[in-house]
């Protein structure tokens, strides 16, 4: 079981029909919905570090408009990686929980989460991309 | 646009009356028909070229530290 917040990780993540394995995600919703007649309960952005990547890598990877960052300090997670980061907040994950094999790990402090709603609020519709291959 | 109306939730509760103690708000869920109905399907790896998996530990990713990482976001609620 996992809830709004919540840090997973999943194991064999797919986009298109190649598995681009592990990665972690926010969790954003657990409602149930459909969509093209596949079944969907989880839909999440996708984390990314920045481990080992210098100023100006990251620099230019946080001035995409779906790219939000984030400090380790704004996880609930002990033992945590203590790595910036930043969230793929354009692209949405949608997964079906029972045929997910997923991981809680921690979760996001509300106030990120809040700053997330934000970042997706103010979003170009343009950027919005979601991934329905895990269902 | 359809804006994700559970923001404007938590605003409301978080800007609330200046003489009342200011509370955290629920995680509230977004609103997935918004992406649905602005956003648009991909099966492309493109978006992701920027993507670095995040490192976690062994120990994190097998549940070591799952009970203290509970207790610990339950303290931070209880603020």
């Amino acid at each position: 079981m996992c809830k709004v917040g919540d840090i997973i990780v999943v194991e064999e993540c797919k986009v298109g029909n190649k598995d681009i394995g592990r990665h972690s995600f926010i969790v954003l919703s657990t409602d149930k919905g459909e969509i093209e007649g596949l079944s969907f309960d989880l839909v999440c952005n996708l984390m990314s570090s920045l481990e080992g990547k210098s100023e100006e890598y990251a620099k230019k990877k946080l001035s995409y408009p779906e790219n939000m960052p984030y400090s380790p300090s704004e996880e609930n997670i002990i033992n945590g990686h203590g790595k910036e980061g930043f969230i793929k907040a354009g692209v949405y994950f949608m997964f079906n929980r029972e045929n997910t094999n997923y991981r809680v790990i921690g979760n996001v402090q509300i106030e990120l989460y809040i700053k997330l709603m934000e970042f997706i609020h103010n979003m170009d519709e343009d950027d919005i991309r979601y991934i329905i291959d895990n269902l | 646009m359809n804006k994700n109306q559970n923001l404007d939730n938590n605003y409301s509760k978080r800007q609330g009356d200046e003489n009342m103690e200011m509370t955290k708000t629920d995680f509230q869920a977004l609103d997935v028909n918004f992406i649905l109905v602005h956003g648009r399907a991909i099966s492309s790896q493109e978006v992701l070229e920027d993507v670095v998996p995040v490192n976690w530990s062994d120990d994190v990713l097998n549940g070591k530290y799952e009970k203290k990482t509970i207790i610990k976001s339950k303290k931070e609620e209880d603020k």
